[in-house]
């Protein structure tokens, strides 16, 4: 066991904190943690210029890592602190950076409509500040335009969105802008969501084929192309985009979202022993997670492994239950009934939840599945990693 | 009225140079890709001919340094010439290709011919080509000049003062910032480097030396006498690679791909955020020795050299395009890894014992992806437990008795330095589940072993297994527990009064992840302007666990413990301001609970606020000024 990278005695450091978590992948719970014990120690030293730092690099680790939450809690701190003591306070006690902030900030921004509880008018409010700061930074206003495009496609404002889209796109890329591999995985999300599952394809080609990629591309992308694939017939090229994207996101919980779309993929293609074995894998993230928009789209991917059963005539789930989780099973495990009748009160839960912020019914309209879908996707066998050129066929195709 | 674009010829040299290539040395990999192609062509047309390269180095008449590149590939017609090398960005190759076979495409080519001879401009203050068809026709000349123009002819033969067979000639004239390129030890090592596998000769000419640059071949293609001989060889290349000795050498084979070589186990741990960089060829070309994510994501313990007949490269030419070839590929070397991984248990377990202690979380990254391997490792695994470090195997047999075979972890380091004194006082072993990937090994090996209980506890548990008080004792404690909320209420710490082992312990800090999220966000409220505050009041969660009763943290304090009992005597028979120290008892005792109170949390290894701070100093002054007092009162009664 290799001690030395998390040494319990030596007296620890900001400096020596940071450097441990900065050799450890996004996604790893260990990872958050020394970036915390950095914060801490940083602000029991009444350092705020360490405070600020270990900060800029929790921002990050927790928005990589699946827990916008703690995002927001540093970042209102970072915030206040580049009001305070940053370079435009004429203090000059913080040195730091208004790129990365409003880098940061812009993380910030695009997690907000993921907790119901975080009101419309906080939101306006947010995107006004957050658009004061980049018109005093001298950037573009295509970021804003662009989040304000997907603030209203993922609260259901659909009538707006088409609008948004247009603005944005005429609007002036530069620096501050995302780069063109996540506004084509957005673009992706937007064309599925939007029922167009031929452009959406058509915008995934470019990740597909290897020719953009970033962080979180093509890994996202591989589990939003998998309904417009099995819609549009291309089962094998589906199944190949599965085995290649799961891999990439299976142990990191900022993918939980994605990891649902695996999930429904598999009791679409009846590969229901598989999709038990991913339901528990990720139940616990899904458990956690602050992330309730992340959430509700983990919970919504069980509907078609539910239905499934039911058609297959299967009274018991047979799955291990994570530890802490509410619902008892009898000695044979949990009962269809009330295993389906938990997830679907949770989801209802939270769809109320968001529908009464967005002051639509975007989310409940969300709780029943296209039985077309369901009666016309046939059995896909799983394959085990195996060469197959079919993904390039089909690049030729789209 | 129609016009032509205007390409400023010197600016895309620039930005081809400083964006596009890793380095000036790259027009010598351009160069070679060129070639390759040219021969692959020309294979085409002719089945039989002896592929050649040769490189020679001389001066020109002023000294200049010059490189004259040679192959007898397939050579340019004149026609090739306009269309090819003057016409930037068109990919060339594709096009000779279809239009000399019929049937080849694009893959069959390494090169961007007309993009990779611009590289030459970096080094060289001209681009000076000569080139004999194989089609047919006489020599053509090309001239370019970085400033944009260039000009064609065709050349006598009797003009020539170096005849040219069928093939191209490319003359390099040294920049004289770039005198240094144009070495024979450099163009030797990195020639090596580039085109070390090419299955035909490249010679290196420098006035009356010659050297074959790839005499050696590809070291994991020759043949050996015996296996060990083998070995050996291949260790001793795979330590001019990596600089040392690698702690063993993988044959690798793919089909996918069309990929062989060899993977280098490296001698050292490395970082789990470093990326691994291998060298990889593409059609036995050097395509880059930085190349990521070829190896499986957990494959991080070694370094590959390859070289791959049937992946697309990118467009830098410097890596393998992210398609479903490479993932095909990706996995039929992870496969072999594992042969490997699992055939090394069982042929040498005292070396595979060293390989897991080298690369242990790259090994304990793979066991969490696959299952037969998890059965292979897992119960070597060593985890931090509050005894030591341990193997699940022998954790299980030494707590069968005192946990009746239950597994017990904590879920975060935190948890584990809260948690770990009582448990031990409660004969539990409790394994550090915070430290990378093991929290999900212990809860794989639950899944994989029905039998076995593996439990995430957190401090509650023990509150369950701490003894309540008997009714007399609650009676008698009522005053002190109420100074005791009255005294913490202030810190947002919340109080229980309980037995416990170990007795010597008198508090016991625990505190929930969500707890400590909500001291975070409240600290972040107090700074954060309205826009902020409001949005962190929103996502406060609004249910912090079981009897928190909305508190921040909790402290259990111990009964058994004497010092306690002592404060609660104080207590239960208060006396009024102490005639001698001028301090009441309950004063007294307040300022011990303060104390206590932050010694629970230096011994829960929970970073201390500035207020927390300012109560420790306080309450110690206030202790050391009591104890001052008190000798010097005992002093004047003697």
């Amino acid at each position: 066991m290799t001690k030395s990278t998390h040494n319990t005695e030596n007296a620890e450091t900001v400096e020596s904190l940071m450097d441990q978590a900065e050799a450890l992948p996004y996604g790893a719970a260990q990872k958050l943690e020394l970036l915390e014990r950095a914060v801490d120690l940083a602000d029991s030293l009444g350092d705020v210029q360490a405070g600020f730092e270990a900060r800029q690099e929790l921002t990050g680790a927790a928005t990589m890592g699946g827990h916008p939450e703690k995002t927001l809690v540093a970042f209102a701190w970072q915030l206040a602190a580049w009001d305070k003591y940053g370079p435009s306070s004429g203090r000059e006690e913080l040195e730091a950076d208004e790129y990365d902030l409003l880098w940061h900030y812009k993380w910030v921004i695009n997690s907000l409509w993921e907790f119901p509880n975080i009101s419309r008018t906080q939101i306006e409010a947010a995107f006004a500040d957050f658009e004061s700061r980049l018109e005093r930074g001298g950037y573009s206003l295509r970021t804003v335009l662009y989040f304000r495009w997907k603030y209203a496609f993922f609260t259901g404002q659909l009538e707006q969105t088409e609008a948004w889209r247009t603005q944005w796109l005429r609007a002036r890329k530069d620096d501050m802008s995302d780069c063109s591999a996540c506004e084509a995985q957005f673009l992706t999300d937007y064309w599925v969501g939007m029922g167009q599952y031929l452009e959406a394809l058509k915008a995934a080609k470019p990740i597909l084929s290897g020719f953009e990629r970033c962080a979180e591309v093509p890994h996202t992308t591989l589990g939003s192309v998998l309904e417009p694939l099995l819609r549009t017939g291309q089962l094998e090229e589906a199944m190949d985009a599965h085995v290649r994207g799961y891999a990439l996101v299976q142990s990191n919980p900022s993918f939980l979202s994605t990891c649902g779309d695996h999930l429904s993929f598999l009791a679409l293609t009846h590969n229901l022993e598989a999709a038990f074995k991913l339901l528990e894998k990720h139940l616990p993230w899904a458990l956690e997670s602050a992330h309730l928009m992340g959430r509700f789209g983990f919970f919504r991917s069980t509907l078609p492994l539910f239905a499934r059963l039911r058609v297959a005539g299967q009274t018991l789930f047979p799955f291990r239950a994570p530890q802490g989780f509410p619902l008892e099973g009898g000695p044979e495990g949990h009962t269809l009934d009330a295993l389906e009748g938990w997830f679907k009160t949770q989801l209802e839960d939270l769809a109320t939840q968001f529908d009464a912020r967005n002051g639509n019914a975007y989310f409940s309209s969300q709780l029943t599945l296209d039985p077309d879908l369901l009666e016309r996707i046939p059995a896909v066998s799983i394959k085990s990693n195996k060469f197959s050129a079919k993904l390039n066929n089909w690049k030729g195709k789209a | 009225m129609e016009h032509r674009f205007q390409v400023d010829l010197r600016g895309i040299i620039e930005i081809l140079s400083e964006h596009l290539y890793s380095g000036p040395q790259v027009f010598l990999r351009e160069l070679l890709q060129n070639a390759v192609d040219a021969i692959t062509a020309r294979k085409k047309l002719e089945r039989i001919f002896q592929p050649q390269i040769t490189l020679e180095l001389k001066k020109d008449t002023d000294n200049t340094p010059l490189l004259i590149f040679t192959d007898n590939g397939v050579g340019l017609t004149e026609a090739e010439v306009h269309q090819f090398l003057a016409t930037i960005g068109r990919s060339s190759k594709r096009d000779v290709g279809a239009s000399t076979s019929g049937t080849g495409g694009s893959s069959d080519f390494i090169g961007q011919f007309g993009i990779g001879l611009l590289s030459c401009f970096v080094v060289s203050s001209d681009l000076h080509l000569l080139s004999r068809s194989a089609k047919g026709g006489g020599v053509v000349e090309f001239r370019g000049s970085p400033e944009g123009s260039y000009s064609v002819r065709n050349v006598p033969e009797n003009e020539l003062e170096v005849a040219l067979e069928v093939g191209s000639r490319v003359i390099l004239r040294a920049k004289p910032e770039m005198v240094d390129y144009f070495d024979f030890d450099l163009l030797l090592e990195r020639g090596r480097r580039y085109g070390g596998l090419l299955p035909f000769p490249i010679y290196l000419l420098e006035d009356t030396k010659t050297v074959q640059i790839n005499a050696e071949g590809a070291p994991w293609r020759s043949k050996y006498e015996s296996a060990e001989a083998q070995k050996i060889a291949l260790l001793e290349f795979g330590r001019g690679v990596l600089g040392r000795e690698p702690f063993d050498v993988i044959s690798l084979r793919s089909s996918a791909g069309d990929l062989d070589g060899v993977a280098l186990v490296l001698p050292f741990t490395p970082s789990l955020a470093a990326k691994p960089r291998h060298v990889v060829y593409l059609k036995n070309m050097l395509l880059s020795e930085d190349a990521e994510d070829l190896a499986p994501q957990w494959a991080f313990f070694v370094r590959l050299v390859v070289n791959a007949n049937s992946l697309k490269p990118t467009a830098s030419r410097e890596g393998f395009a992210e398609d479903s070839a490479l993932e095909a590929t990706r996995d039929e070397l992870g496969q072999q890894l594992q042969a490997y991984l699992s055939d090394l248990s069982e042929r040498n377990p005292e070396k595979f014992k060293q390989l897991l202690r080298l690369h242990d979380l790259s090994l304990r990254a793979l066991a969490l992806e696959n299952d037969e391997l998890f059965s292979l490792f897992a119960p070597q695994l060593e985890f931090e437990t509050a005894s030591g470090p341990m193997n699940l195997r022998d954790y299980q047999t030494h707590s069968s008795i005192s946990q009746g075979g239950t597994v017990y972890y904590a879920g975060t380091l935190e948890q584990f330095r809260q948690m770990g004194k009582v448990a031990g006082a409660q004969n539990i072993n409790l394994i550090n589940g915070g430290y990378i990937y093991a929290s999900e090994l212990l809860e794989r090996y639950a899944q994989r072993h029905p039998n076995v209980r593996v439990e995430r506890i957190e401090a509650d548990f023990f509150a369950q297994r701490f003894e309540e008080l008997t009714v007399q004792e609650r009676n008698s404690s009522f005053e002190f527990v109420r100074l005791a909320e009255q005294t913490l209420e202030k810190m947002g710490c919340g109080v229980e009064l309980l037995h416990f082992k170990p007795i010597e312990l008198p508090a016991l800090f625990v505190t929930s992840a969500q707890q400590r999220f909500v001291r975070t966000l409240e600290a972040a409220q107090e700074v954060a302007g309205d826009l902020f505050s409001g949005v962190l009041e929103s996502i406060k969660p609004s249910n912090l666990g079981k009897s928190s009763g909305g508190k921040v943290g909790l402290i259990y304090l111990n009964m058994s413990n004497p010092l306690i009992r002592r404060c609660l005597g104080l207590t239960t028979a208060p006396h009024g301001p102490d005639r001698l120290v001028n301090l009441s008892d309950e004063a007294r005792v307040k300022c011990v609970l303060e104390v206590l109170y932050v010694q629970a949390l230096l011994l829960a290894q929970h970073p201390l606020s500035s207020r927390e701070l300012n109560t420790l100093t306080a309450g110690l002054g206030q202790l050391i000024d009591l104890s001052l007092k008190v000798s010097e009162v005992s002093r004047e009664l003697h």
